[in-house]
């Protein structure tokens, strides 16, 4: 008891403000967060101001010209040329096709591992692989196997007959070769979630639908998915925002081409700023996927915030119980 | 509604687990019928085998004298009430009572009517639009048993519906769940470990222990007939007291013997099982047929059990006390309305009248003899004799 009184005493007499019950001053509390505030500031907050800044400027890094104020003239340039729509599509064609596709199949596997009864963490373990994986290791493993000379994939599809073609470098099929690539990658973080979400339904939830006369579709349907759908909203955002990101496979695959073809924003934004070092332009693209990415978010969380469903973990009574009928 | 036979039903999980043994039973319809037992006994399983949620591996299972346990769950039309846990939670209410009419295909005029009968029936017509997570456990098994009984089931099987409710809710329940059978009539099973609510609640009842029947009666049967010395022990109020007295020898007006080393002394009508050569004696006594009595006080003129003591411990019931026993190494629990205060290791003797012994077979636990009905009443002129 002494002791305490004292501690208090001195630190009052040194006008502090008084303790807290876990002993820091909110002096203390700046203190510690200090570091990592100036961490953000200098290394993120500073640098996307100055992005913002920049995107209404001339700036061009390496020429010697003054920098001055454009407006939204990097903007009107950009809206201007076919190259930005078309870079626009390719993001799309990762947004809008390759992530459905991998919700679409990460469920499947999902659902079929959640029935297997033995070994599901092996085989769950194993189909991870490829998330796990460097990106630059994932670029090169399909860059053999896709070699039009040395690969695997076309020497076995010759060997019976067919005649593919080159796919990293072929016009028609790059796109598809790259979404191809980032469904394999990618589908599993998707199938995790869902499992997840899968072994929080509880077994007697099943068995009570089996009594209720509900068919396994029924089930499905009318149960399993509205369960799942706040994991699937998760996987779905999360899967969202990377697709605006793809870059490493691009680089590694294609470059980008054959020509500009499967060239997405991430990678027009990386050719203006560090190709062409027009900073300005390039900022002004990345404030466009920014504005892009921040839309299409808020649409998929007001999309399953209106179904408002509640997760299958906050619905046990054992909280409540004690209450009366 | 319909009759139930379960024919030699067994069930194994693996090559190992006999988890029912060979379980015969014959419910009537519009029966109110418990299956009662420690947690393993197999109860669980023949519920679901009755339910269809899991097949017999041997055996039969008949409604109305037709085999139907090749039968899924809707062709049964069984209903089920779980443990816990089992509504839809993003469902409310509403939308998991009217589920198993939907999948059906109901009008939705039908499933409006029968919605709101049984929401009326279960007293839940304002809980109709929460869900889950906003009713507390007992309006989640109100919601549950409304489930189950919408769509007129030939078989009502409940899996221990109410084991998780706080005790006077669970009182509450246990009646209000008896009256809806009466009303109804819907032939009806409750697996439960708690012999209050089988006693209760139930018709008849049948006794299991590790996946074999024991006993199948009316409370009334079980708890005053036991078969064997653990359905003796395990039904009941209060757990009956089944211990042993053993170097037994024939004094002529009594039987001396021997409880852990403590002499004790026996009455003359338990001779018989000194008759087939026996020496050892597996005797019971319901707490509630116990006396406990102090040195001083008078001894009671009739024939009974008598040994010394020590308290070991004693709990206030409020209008009675339970006294512990404690005679060498067996101990004797008592129910007494006596108002004293004993202390504890006070040195005490204990008396059980011939007329509430009950003798179990040492080797086979088998009864051999039951305490006579009437022995509550005798204990009682017996008290007011000592007092």
């Amino acid at each position: 008891m002494a002791d305490l009184t004292i501690g208090y005493g001195k630190s009052s007499r040194w006008g502090r403000k008084p303790r807290r019950d876990d002993g820091v001053t909110e002096r203390g509390t700046l203190l510690l967060l200090g570091p990592a505030l100036l961490f953000l500031a200098v290394f993120a907050i500073w640098p996307f101001c100055y992005l913002i800044y920049a995107s209404f400027t001339s700036y061009q890094m390496a020429i010697p010209v003054p920098i001055h104020w454009v407006g939204l003239g990097n903007f009107q340039v950009l809206v201007k040329t076919t190259r930005f729509w078309h870079s626009l599509g390719v993001t799309a064609a990762f947004a809008l096709v390759s992530v459905p596709l991998q919700l679409l199949i990460g469920l499947c596997i999902a659902l079929l591992l959640n029935a297997v009864t033995r070994g599901r963490e092996v085989y769950a373990s194993l189909l991870l692989t490829p998330m796990m994986l460097a990106p630059i290791v994932v670029g090169f493993a399909w860059e053999l196997f896709l070699n039009p000379i040395y690969g695997p994939l076309n020497a076995l599809l010759k060997g019976i007959g067919l005649s593919p073609p080159a796919w990293a470098q072929s016009p028609v099929w790059a796109l598809p070769t790259l979404v191809a690539v980032d469904i394999w990658q990618w589908t599993p973080l998707v199938m995790v979630i869902l499992l997840a979400g899968l072994r929080s339904i509880p077994p007697r939830v099943y068995e009570a639908a089996k009594v209720d006369g509900s068919s396994a579709v029924q089930t499905f349907f009318n149960i399993v998915a509205p369960m799942l759908l706040p994991y699937f909203a998760v996987a779905f955002v999360l899967r969202f925002i990377d697709s605006f990101k793809v870059f490493d496979i691009i680089y590694i695959l294609t470059r980008g081409g054959p020509g500009t073809i499967t060239q997405n924003l991430a990678y027009y934004t990386y050719d203006l700023g560090f190709g062409r070092f027009q900073f300005g332009r390039s900022g002004a693209l990345s404030i466009i996927q920014l504005l892009l990415l921040t839309i299409g978010t808020m649409l998929i969380i007001k999309l399953v915030a209106k179904r408002n469903v509640p997760t299958a973990a906050v619905a046990g009574p054992a909280a409540n119980a004690k209450e009366g009928a | 509604m319909a009759s139930v036979t379960l024919d030699h039903l067994n069930k194994w999980f693996g090559p190992s687990v006999h988890a029912v043994q060979d379980v015969n039973i014959h419910i009537e319809d519009g029966e109110f019928f418990g299956l009662l037992g420690p947690s393993g006994s197999g109860k669980t399983s023949v519920l679901r085998m009755l339910v269809g949620l899991e097949r017999p591996t041997e055996g039969s299972i008949l409604f109305d004298g037709v085999p139907v346990h090749n039968k899924t769950p809707q062709e049964r039309n069984v209903a089920m009430v779980f443990e816990q846990n089992a509504l839809y939670p993003h469902m409310t209410a509403r939308q998991n009572i009217s589920y198993p009419l939907r999948v059906r295909r109901a009008s939705s005029e039908t499933i409006a009517r029968k919605v709101a009968e049984v929401a009326t029936l279960l007293n839940i017509g304002a809980l109709l639009d929460r869900r889950a997570s906003q009713m507390s456990g007992g309006q989640q098994q109100r919601v549950a048993i409304a489930r189950a009984l919408v769509r007129d089931p030939n078989l009502l099987c409940l899996d221990e519906p109410i084991a998780h409710l706080d005790t006077l809710l669970r009182a509450r329940l246990r009646g209000e769940l008896k009256r809806l059978q009466r009303a109804l009539g819907t032939t009806s099973v409750i697996v439960t470990h708690d012999p209050i609510e089988a006693m209760t609640m139930t018709d008849r009842l049948a006794v299991m222990r590790d996946g074999r029947l024991q006993q199948v009666g009316s409370a009334d049967e079980i708890h005053n007939r036991p078969v064997n010395a653990f359905v003796a022990q395990f039904f009941g109020l209060h757990s009956m007291n089944v211990f042993t007295v053993d170097s037994c020898v024939d004094q002529g007006d009594h039987i001396a013997g021997r409880v852990g080393g403590q002499p004790a002394r026996l009455p003359r009508t338990l001779e018989r099982f000194l008759n087939i050569g026996r020496r050892t004696a597996s005797i019971g006594a319901r707490p509630s047929g116990v006396m406990v009595l102090r040195a001083a006080d008078t001894a009671p003129a009739v024939e009974g059990f008598t040994a010394t003591g020590q308290v070991y411990v004693t709990e206030q019931l409020g209008d009675a006390q339970l006294v512990t026993v404690q005679i060498a190494d067996q101990s004797i629990q008592t129910l007494t309305p006596d108002p004293r205060a004993f202390e504890i290791d006070e040195p005490v003797r204990v008396f059980i009248p011939d007329d509430a012994l009950f003798l179990f077979d040492d080797k086979t636990q088998q009864t051999r003899r039951f305490a006579s009905r009437t022995a509550g009443d005798e204990l009682a002129a017996i008290r007011s004799e000592v007092a």
